[in-house]
């Protein structure tokens, strides 16, 4: 049993909103995540996948407490740091890093790529300036990129390149653990396929955790070891990757994984597309999916259903299943 | 020239000028488009698919002049009509849909204004006559609430319903050629299974031909019967469908393939090495990345050859002759 790095439990992260929509059982509240559990290993990774919507982001923007979550905890480390005050967050924040998926707004402008990546050491008041440089030279080249990339500006560089300027800033102040949101969605398959590569290649070198958030799942099912569905805001299934896409048993997981187009002419996904009914709607009763759910039964309707684990190791939010 | 022939791209040249001087965005790119095909172009970023397709609109920035080529439909040069001749092409012939939907509609206009507007102008119809029309359009492409929708504003609709808006104008007037540029890039996979289902759909009823430009192969693989790969500003592969996924001939087709994530698929490793120093502007486009390139590649530019009907290859070392790269029937 490995060490546990982030645990978070019942984490709730709301949203006032100006104007309520419709009817609203709660007007000008979104719950954008309600209430979510789930523990990262040290030295794992966990995939977050999701339609847009879905809450993903809100997720590991609150694990990095740029949100203050509504309620519930998050443990890093076993500490509780949720509810800790903003003053008492820098030494985690030294410790969690992030990647943003786009690299052309997540990268200053007016700054060099030396200044990009000097600065998380700087805030942290970490070495001696001289230092500091002969540092952000050694992670240029662990990026794969060349030293002399060090003075140019962001714009000067391709996405791709871009990317790995983001992961080495990320990578400066020696974190355990980065939160990758989409790092490759905005990537051409050629450079995606390379910058998973890096990433697995460090996690291996310097032991990092990732929470992985991504919509692409065959993206998620080769680099995450544990993925977690969500569905507006509530985890429908969480398993292994290997289990998840081998035997997926929420209708939401199957729906998605039906919906990626296969790269092979032969195999006419397509053809057996149901057109759903019903639309994405955070304010219905019982299971969030079941207007959408082609299994959909009276229960459905009236009961939210519990995560529960009907496999080892494989939790499943729906009613239908492993009863 | 075939009967069927609707739209021909031939040897096409696009190139930008900018203070830097100029680049050539499209080099050369050839394909044919019949009617009722559904035509796919792939390709990286940079390769020049959205280029050549605003090109046969003439759609490009006022930077962007075309170098050479021609561009037939139905055998009249795109390329050499007057600005009259070209308004009645745009829209009404040949129409366009864009990836971001956000911004190719009008934020200040209802969505119902919109299309009144386009339909009063393609089709010459009274203002009742159009609003009828648009209500039949936009439930002709699955908006159950069509009356709201022509009330609401673009923002106020999701993505996969602004696009299908996007779809529902283009379909007003009849097109010959629908050009889908990333229709489904900025949408969930869910929402871009329906809108793709859609287009397939409506592709069957009214015999339309459709040239839809994505960097996604599995988009591709499930809705086109022909593709044209694209790499460079060239284009270095085309063929049906089933040659191009089950038989490419062409290494970067097949770097390309190999790159794809796929669900329950072990190959991911496998990519390309990106290396984007510049060579030598007449030279393979796939030089650099290529892990067959042999002395014969750094000399010249290798001719477009047809390795079978209908099926063209631009490298060295697959050509009719050269043997050595060629594969037929040897995959299953």
């Amino acid at each position: 049993m490995s060490e546990i790095q982030v645990e978070i439990k019942n984490l709730k992260v709301w949203f006032k909103q100006k104007s309520p929509k419709l009817l609203s059982f709660h007007p000008g509240i979104l719950k954008a995540v309600d209430d979510v559990s789930f523990t990262i290993k040290k030295g794992k990774t966990f995939g977050l996948v999701g339609e847009s919507g879905s809450g993903k982001s809100t997720i590991g923007k609150a694990i990095l407490r740029y949100h203050k979550p509504t309620g519930g905890e998050i443990y890093f480390n076993g500490t509780e740091i949720g509810n800790k005050p903003e003053k008492e967050l820098l030494p985690f924040r030294k410790k969690m890093q992030s990647v943003f998926q786009d690299p052309y707004s997540s990268l200053d402008p007016s700054h060099t790529v030396q200044d990009i990546i000097c600065e998380p050491m700087e805030i942290h008041h970490m070495y001696q300036r001289a230092e500091r440089k002969e540092r952000a030279r050694e992670l240029i080249q662990v990026v794969g990129l060349k030293e002399q990339d060090l003075l140019k500006y962001p714009h000067e560089f391709s996405g791709g390149q871009r990317q790995r300027i983001s992961i080495a800033r990320a990578l400066s102040v020696h974190p355990e653990f980065i939160v990758c949101d989409e790092p490759i969605s905005a990537l051409d398959v050629s450079l995606q396929a390379q910058i998973v590569q890096m990433l697995q290649d460090l996690q291996q070198e310097y032991g990092l955790t990732y929470l992985f958030i991504s919509h692409q799942l065959q993206v998620v099912q080769k680099i995450c070891d544990t993925v977690g569905v969500l569905y507006l805001g509530s985890l429908m299934e969480i398993a292994d990757a290997e289990h998840l896409y081998g035997n997926p048993l929420h209708p939401y997981t199957k729906m998605l994984i039906s919906s990626i187009p296969v790269p092979d002419p032969r195999v006419k996904t397509l053809e057996h597309i149901v057109t759903e009914s019903g639309v994405q709607s955070r304010e219905i009763s019982g299971c969030k999916f079941h207007n959408r759910c082609p299994g959909c039964m009276q229960q459905c309707r009236e009961e939210v259903p519990a995560l529960r684990e009907v496999e080892p190791g494989h939790f499943v939010a729906c009613h239908r299943c492993g009863a | 020239m075939n009967q069927d022939t609707v739209l021909e791209v031939k040897n096409l040249q696009v190139s930008f000028y900018t203070d830097l001087g100029e680049t050539q965005a499209v080099k050369d790119a050839e394909f044919t488009l019949e009617k009722g095909d559904f035509f796919g172009i792939v390709g990286e970023s940079g390769s020049g698919k959205s280029v050549t397709t605003k090109t046969i609109l003439r759609l490009g920035p006022k930077n962007c002049k075309v170098k050479g080529g021609e561009i037939l439909f139905h055998g009249k040069d795109i390329l050499k009509m007057n600005d009259s001749e070209l308004r009645s092409l745009r829209g009404k012939e040949i129409a366009m849909i864009f990836q971001d939907s956000l911004s190719a509609l009008n934020p200040v206009y209802r969505v119902g204004n919109k299309m009144v507007e386009l339909i009063r102008r393609n089709n010459g119809v009274s203002r009742e006559e159009a609003r009828r029309q648009a209500l039949d359009l936009l439930k002709a492409v699955g908006i159950t609430d069509a009356e709201n929708s022509l009330r609401s504003y673009p923002h106020e609709l999701s993505g996969g319903m602004r696009q299908r808006v996007m779809i529902a104008m283009a379909m007003s007037s009849h097109p010959q050629v629908l050009i889908a540029d990333e229709p489904t890039t900025a949408l969930d996979v869910t929402i871009q299974a329906q809108i793709l289902h859609l287009l397939l759909d409506l592709q069957k009823k009214t015999g339309m031909s459709i040239i839809l430009i994505t960097h996604d192969l599995g988009v591709v693989a499930q809705t086109c019967r022909k593709v044209a790969v694209m790499c460079g500003g060239y284009v270095v592969e085309s063929g049906t469908v089933e040659e191009i996924f089950l038989e490419p001939v062409h290494p970067y087709t097949k770097a390309l393939i190999a790159s794809m994530p796929k669900v329950g698929g072990g190959a991911f490793e496998q990519f390309l090495e990106r290396d984007l120093s510049e060579h030598s502007e007449s030279l393979c486009p796939f030089l650099n990345r290529c892990k067959y390139a042999q002395d014969i590649c750094e000399n010249s530019l290798p001719p477009c050859s047809e390795i079978g009907p209908g099926h063209l290859v631009r490298c060295h070392l697959c050509g009719k002759g050269a043997g050595d790269g060629r594969k037929e029937n040897s995959n299953e």
